[in-house]
């Protein structure tokens, strides 16, 4: 029965097979069209089953398993007994759907297969002991076992998942069945790693605002009897499964990508509800060696820890010292960066030579670095010279004089070795003939005394090239002034340049 | 004869009269005067003595003009205004009116523009020609010309025809109408036949006229023949002085033409003058730095600084000498400034140069890069010319001095000395003119290869194909199937006579038009580059001068829409970044620096476009042959707008460095302060695009780069030995531009060592020389002295500074001291104050007019109404006696 079929005739199929029972076998049909076809036209098979099923769930015409078929049974029965097997088989082929085929119709199977699942819950299909809260854990398992691929990238069904999440009930089974699933993987391979991080990533745990705020959200709420039992989120449970899970998690073996992942996983949603998160902190420390975007991460890491769970580790200032090199403009984290070591900075106790050290590092590398980062390093420079007064040397030298060479030195590691305070800027003095206006505008705030206040680093820290090229447009020049040499070919009279190095 | 005299005395004699009346008596009794307690000499007081009965009676007569008049139209909506001049007036005469009238008439056509301009006046008319015109009689024919005989009266035979017509019977059978026709045809026909000859003889006496000059010298010989020769007496030779003064040519004085000298004179100081704009706009508002040692609060900031004599201590050594330390100044360091430490670099490249090193370069920047080098150069060979001369006052006359005082041999000597000297210069001079003429013979040929004939010719011949083609094109569509015909050269000519047809001088409507050429030729380049790199900057090229014209001709729009294109292409670039945009996205930054001025500290559209620049140069990827050639391209455009300014872009060295590192065999690449910054990878498939393996043999090319490059994806040898030597000379212009700035040692670093790691013995000898060169240039970098930071002193602030309390006249009145702002202030509210006491005064004495006014009325009404009422008393007795009369008489009659 390889026949295709328009969407309006499966629509009249599963109509005819609601009205009447000697329609069934129209059923089977369009239970055999998923095999059949390819993955895009599955679609619509997929929502005639969930319309049909779902009507039938409805009605509680689909009946309970058992073994075998009785003779004696009576044609209800038997009918329920098909529609069951029917049943079982379409979640199957759904799964396999969720496994194998592409993006749309795995949202597609997903979405359905979940709003099955919450009709079943809804309308139970064995008997449940009374006042149980009744959920089928079975068929979720399923699901999230097809989630968590270890061959195909899950990414989008994940992300549609996450709006299931939102339902109390799914989120406590789901963290339920996790720990048991970390542990059977012993070596997992780097796309189960990923399925598996996202996951965590969208299913947070609810905050004590947000329990108090809508409790109600429950996928399997019994509407149909008002005085069913309730479902209650033990949110004890949740945190013990969460750190049992994470336990394994942070076992297995990780590359590059889902190390990055997995730091951003927890930092972003597991580190609040660890039991013991100063256990993190060799991992963290190692993470921050790597450097890079790994590295600004771990950071993030070690001020959570410092600021929430008094971390006390010594070497963090000369770590902080050496992810300042030039490559940390191009990576992604750099706003956090220079978020958090200005706060790292903020403590006006620390030695003023040490802060002297990363103002003279940050100004070096300032003459490497892309102009919406200049003028954040200015800003952030100009904010330790504020909290640090005797930094004023750098920019103000008590004696004059002059120097054969600049005292310090980039390449010691210890910035308390650097003799940064026997410097000046001379990267911002030199700044203010940068090729940008705003640049060496900003940089001309050495000439002047310094304000009281310090400068905002957050309004800028997200700055890209566009804005800046948008905020230049929108300068407007009383006069526009023009050259006064009038061209008689490509060259600029008094100051070409091309034609001497390009031949035409 | 009476009237005309009495109007004679008129004003002159009255205002002698005035002046001669003694004034007129005044009753003492009149005159009040208010007396004083204190008489002050020389004060003068407008309020010594009044006249109340007259002033009052002056005040009622006002009043009852004005307030009066109000109070009888109170309440009364409607008014009519008889304006006519002279209507009320009954003493006029009717004639009197209608004079005073035109007159006024004539008065209102002086309109007070009109009242200064005394050689305007009406202009009259007769039948629509000025009277002036008429009367130049030039074309003067006489009536006299005209037909005596033609009276206007009908013809005898007419007349006798019609008027006398006798008997019908011997007529022939004509109507009447049929004779009027005839009678009318004929009028016709005789006029015509008139007009005709009269034009006929006009032609002639015109031809006679003109051909009459031309007889005139025969004629004028022919009269002056006859006459006897002995009679012509010689002119007395006063005479012929006089006459020769008399008659001599004057001309008008007008501006005396400019010699080419004044021209060129006139044109420097222009330049001269947007030199220095564009130099004020370089720095941007940026106050000049000039340390001053000291600052007082006194100081007017004028540049003016005493120089102070360094305090020396007279000590003696042992053997009692006088000890003179020289003070080392330094002073004179910071001094140096900016334009002292370019002028000295300048020197050092002519220098360089001149040495051998054959660098085109550095001799073109000498020729075109900065005119003031020239003109210092020029006064220069100025200076040592007059010192050729004996008798030099110059300023550089201290060794002229001793020259003069030496013997005579000396002088000889420091003679040769100096035309050695100057032969030097002369050489020096033709070098730099040879160079000169070279790259302006260059331009010229690229200018004027097809010369004016050549160029009409052409011009014909499009215009044959297209023959509308002078007119600004609608659409860009229209334009470009125009210049799709031609090549880059001729495209240029077809524009530059469609922006002459099309000149504003012509008309104002032409600028809009010229704007939208503008765009399309913005287009037409884009267009152009993106079929072809090299086909685009030619067509760039011969497009300039009239892109330079029409940004001339309306700045604002022509900098919108570049603007706008910089947007777009910014735009593209934004939804595909990382890659660099193709060739017609970069040319325009070459439109940018060829149009406007790229050294301002910030200008509307360079500076957006810097930003875009550095941000291509950050963000995009180095993968192949093409992008390394667009980002050399960029880098390339980076120093061109930098060249004046100076400035320094980490994004454009940062690619220069990262094009170092993929020439560099990465085993050597272990230090972590010469990794290269992204876009460039450390390691990997993409990370030694330019190394070379294997020595390459000598080639005499020049290591220019070459379009091709900028659309060709493989990478050859011949390209990693040209990029490579691009970017090491494009860095030894950086480093030599930057090298001002006390951060530079630092910004090279990166790029001194990846240079060092460069496998040098593999690449040609010149390229070979030229890293050695800048290898050297980064170590002399390296040596530089770097001095500390230190604020400016801010001027100290001066005592705040109070009013002087000076009297000018002292009169008794203490005026209190304050600002001349509050002064004015007082004296107007005191003025608003005596002005509201007198019209409280006013009005309170309107008030009393009208409430005497009213009281008037009433007394008037009640009169009347008492005289009514006894009229009526009185005729209603009259009545009653009239009808008792009458029951007496009944009475009487009864009895």
């Amino acid at each position: 029965m390889s026949v295709r079929m328009s969407s309006k005739q499966l629509r009249e199929n599963a109509q005819l097979v609601l009205k009447d029972k000697k329609y069934a076998h129209h059923l089977q049909n369009v239970l055999s069209l998923i095999q059949d076809y390819d993955s895009n036209d599955v679609q619509p098979c997929i929502l005639t089953l969930e319309m049909i099923f779902g009507e039938l769930l409805r009605r509680r015409e689909v009946g309970k398993v058992c073994t075998s078929p009785e003779k004696s049974a009576s044609f209800d029965t038997n009918y329920g007994f098909w529609l069951r097997q029917r049943y079982e088989r379409t979640f199957t082929r759904l799964l396999i759907v969720l496994k194998k085929h592409s993006t749309a119709s795995q949202l597609q199977a997903l979405s359905t297969m979940m709003k099955l699942l919450a009709l079943e819950g809804r309308y139970p299909l064995e008997d449940t002991p009374k006042g149980e809260f009744y959920f089928p854990v079975q068929r979720l398992q399923f699901i999230i076992l097809a989630l968590l691929s270890s061959e195909q990238n899950m990414t989008d069904p994940l992300i549609r998942f996450q709006e299931f999440t939102s339902y109390y009930d799914v989120l406590y089974f789901v963290w339920k069945m996790l720990p048991n699933i970390a542990l059977s993987q012993k070596k997992p391979n780097e796309i189960f790693i990923k399925n598996f991080l996202l996951l965590i990533d969208k299913i947070p745990l609810p905050t004590e605002e947000e329990l108090k705020a809508n409790s109600e959200m429950i996928l399997c709420s019994p509407t149909g009897i008002l005085d069913g039992p309730g479902f209650v989120l033990n949110m004890h449970y949740l945190r013990k499964w969460l750190n049992r899970t994470w336990g394994c998690v942070m076992h297995w073996d990780h590359t590059p990508t889902t190390h990055h992942q997995l730091l951003y996983v927890l930092l972003e949603k597991v580190l609040p509800y660890l039991d013991h998160p100063l256990l993190l902190t060799d991992f963290l420390m190692d993470s921050l060696d790597s450097g890079g975007a790994v590295g600004v991460l771990a950071l993030q890491g070690i001020f959570t820890l410092i600021q929430k769970h008094n971390l006390e580790y010594p070497n963090l200032f000369v770590k902080l010292y050496s992810m300042f090199e030039p490559e940390i403009f191009h990576t992604k984290y750099k706003a956090r960066l220079f978020y958090l070591s200005d706060m790292f900075l903020s403590s006006t106790h620390l030695p003023e030579n040490l802060v002297a050290a990363f103002a003279k590092r940050l100004a070096r590398l300032t003459l490497v670095a892309p102009p919406q980062d200049i003028l954040v390093i200015l800003m952030f420079i100009g904010n330790l010279v504020l909290r640090h007064p005797g930094l004023k040397r750098l920019i103000n030298h008590p004696t004059g004089g002059e120097v054969n060479g600049d005292p310090y030195i980039m390449d010691e590691r210890d910035p308390l070795n650097s003799c940064a305070m026997e410097s000046s800027l001379w990267e911002i003095q030199s700044l203010q003939n940068h090729i940008l206006p705003s640049i060496a505008t900003a940089a001309r705030f050495i000439n002047s005394p310094l304000p009281s206040v310090e400068w905002d680093l957050t309004k800028i820290l997200e700055q890209t090239p566009d804005d800046i090229f948008v905020r230049e447009l929108k300068k407007k020049a009383k006069e526009i002034a023009l050259t006064f040499d009038k061209p008689t070919s490509m060259e600029v009279p008094g100051g070409e340049r091309l034609t001497h190095y390009w031949n035409f | 004869m009476g009237k005309p005299k009495a109007k004679r005395r008129g004003l002159s004699e009255s205002a002698s009269a005035k002046g001669a009346m003694p004034k007129k008596t005044l009753n003492p009794f009149e005159i009040h005067v208010n007396r004083q307690k204190f008489n002050v000499i020389g004060r003068k007081l407008k309020s010594e003595r009044g006249l109340p009965g007259i002033s009052r009676s002056r005040a009622m007569a006002k009043r009852k003009a004005t307030l009066l008049q109000e109070y009888k139209v109170k309440d009364k909506s409607n008014k009519f205004f008889d304006r006519r001049i002279g209507e009320k007036d009954r003493e006029m005469t009717n004639e009197d009116k209608v004079i005073a009238r035109f007159t006024a008439e004539r008065m209102k056509s002086f309109k007070k523009k009109q009242i200064f301009n005394l050689a305007e006046d009406e202009v009259l008319t007769h039948r629509g020609q000025t009277l002036s015109e008429i009367e130049k009689f030039e074309d003067f024919h006489s009536d006299d010309d005209e037909d005596v005989n033609d009276t206007g009266k009908l013809g005898a035979s007419f007349v006798e025809d019609a008027h006398f017509g006798g008997g019908p019977e011997d007529r022939d059978k004509k109507s009447r109408k049929d004779l009027i026709a005839q009678l009318i045809a004929e009028s016709k026909k005789r006029k015509a036949e008139k007009q005709n000859i009269r034009e006929q003889t006009l032609d002639l006496t015109e031809k006679l006229d003109t051909e009459w000059h031309d007889l005139l010298p025969i004629v004028a010989s022919s009269k002056k023949k006859p006459t006897d020769p002995v009679e012509v007496e010689k002119p007395d030779s006063y005479d012929v002085m006089m006459r020769e003064l008399k008659f001599e040519a004057r001309v008008k004085a007008s501006d005396p033409l400019k010699t080419e000298q004044e021209i060129q004179e006139e044109e420097r100081k222009k330049r001269a003058e947007l030199e220095a704009e564009r130099e004020k706009r370089m720095f941007g508002g940026e106050e000049n730095e000039q340390l001053y040692k000291h600052r007082s609060a006194d100081d007017l900031d004028d540049g003016f600084a005493i120089d102070v004599e360094p305090e020396v201590t007279l000590t003696y050594d042992l053997e009692g000498n006088i000890m003179l330390r020289e003070l080392e100044s330094t002073e004179m360091e910071e001094e140096s400034s900016r334009s002292a430490n370019q002028l000295d670099k300048v020197n050092e490249n002519q220098e360089d140069s001149n040495d051998g090193g054959s660098n085109n370069d550095d001799e073109e920047e000498e020729n075109s890069g900065s005119e003031d080098d020239n003109d210092d150069d020029d006064e220069e060979t100025d200076d040592s010319l007059s010192d050729l001369r004996p008798s030099s006052g110059n300023e550089s006359s201290a060794e002229d001095v001793k020259d003069n005082q030496m013997s005579q041999k000396d002088q000889k000597e420091a003679k040769q000395e100096r035309e050695e000297q100057t032969e030097r210069i002369k050489i020096e001079d033709s070098v730099e003119t040879m160079n000169n003429k070279l790259a302006g013979e260059r331009l010229l040929i690229v200018a004027n290869l097809l010369t004016e004939k050549d160029k009409s010719v052409f011009l014909q011949s499009v215009k044959i194909k297209f023959p509308n083609f002078s007119s600004v094109p609608e659409t860009y569509e229209a334009l470009h199937k125009i210049l799709k015909c031609y090549n880059a050269e001729e495209q240029g000519v077809i524009i530059d006579h469609i922006m002459k047809k099309n000149h504003i001088s012509l008309n104002e409507v032409n600028r809009s038009r010229l704007e939208t050429l503008f765009q399309f030729l913005l287009q037409h380049i884009d267009h152009s580059a993106s079929q072809d790199a090299g086909q685009g900057l030619k067509v760039l090229n011969y497009l300039a001068p009239s892109l330079y014209d029409l940004t001339h001709m309306s700045p604002e729009c022509v900098s919108r829409s570049v603007l706008e294109i910089i947007k777009e292409k910014q735009q593209a670039f934004q939804n595909r970044q990382q890659k660099y945009p193709t060739f017609n996205s970069l040319i325009f930054f070459k439109v940018v620096s060829l149009l406007f001025p790229t050294s301002d500290f910030q200008h509307p559209v360079v500076s957006p476009s810097v930003v875009f620049m550095c941000q291509m140069l950050f963000q995009c990827r180095v993968k192949s042959r093409r992008d390394i050639s667009a980002g050399l391209f960029l880098v390339t455009m980076v120093l061109e707008f930098t060249v004046l300014s100076k400035r320094f872009s980490p994004a454009a060295i940062n690619f220069l460095c990262g094009v170092l590192h993929l020439a560099i065999p990465k085993r050597l690449v272990q230090v972590a302060s010469v990794l290269p910054i992204p876009p460039f990878r450390r390691v990997g498939e993409y990370s030694d695009l330019l190394l070379l393996e294997d020595k390459v043999e000598d080639v005499d090319a020049p290591f220019q780069m070459k379009v091709a490059d900028l659309s060709e994806e493989t990478i050859d040898t011949s390209f990693k030995i040209r990029a490579l030597a691009s970017a090491v000379a494009m860095l030894g212009e950086f480093v030599s531009n930057l090298s001002y700035l006390q951060a530079s040692p630092n910004m090279f670093y990166r790029a001194s060592v990846l240079l060092s790691k460069v496998p040098i013995h593999h690449y040609p000898t010149k390229v070979q020389t030229e890293i050695e060169k800048l290898s050297l240039a980064f170590q002399k970098l390296k040596e530089k002295t770097l001095q500390f930071l230190v604020v400016e002193r801010k001027r100290p602030k001066a005592l705040r500074l109070y009013e002087p309390k000076i009297e000018t006249v002292c009169d008794g009145r203490r005026i209190r001291p304050m600002g001349p702002e509050k002064m004015e202030r007082e004296r107007l509210l005191h003025k608003i104050k005596r002005e509201k006491k007198a019209a409280l005064r006013e009005i309170r004495r309107d008030n009393a007019f009208l409430s005497k006014l009213k009281f008037k009325e009433t007394i008037q009404s009640d009169k009347e109404r008492f005289q009514k009422v006894k009229e009526i008393f009185g005729s209603a007795a009259s009545q009653l006696g009239e009808i008792r009369a009458l029951e007496r008489k009944k009475n009487r009659l009864k009895k």
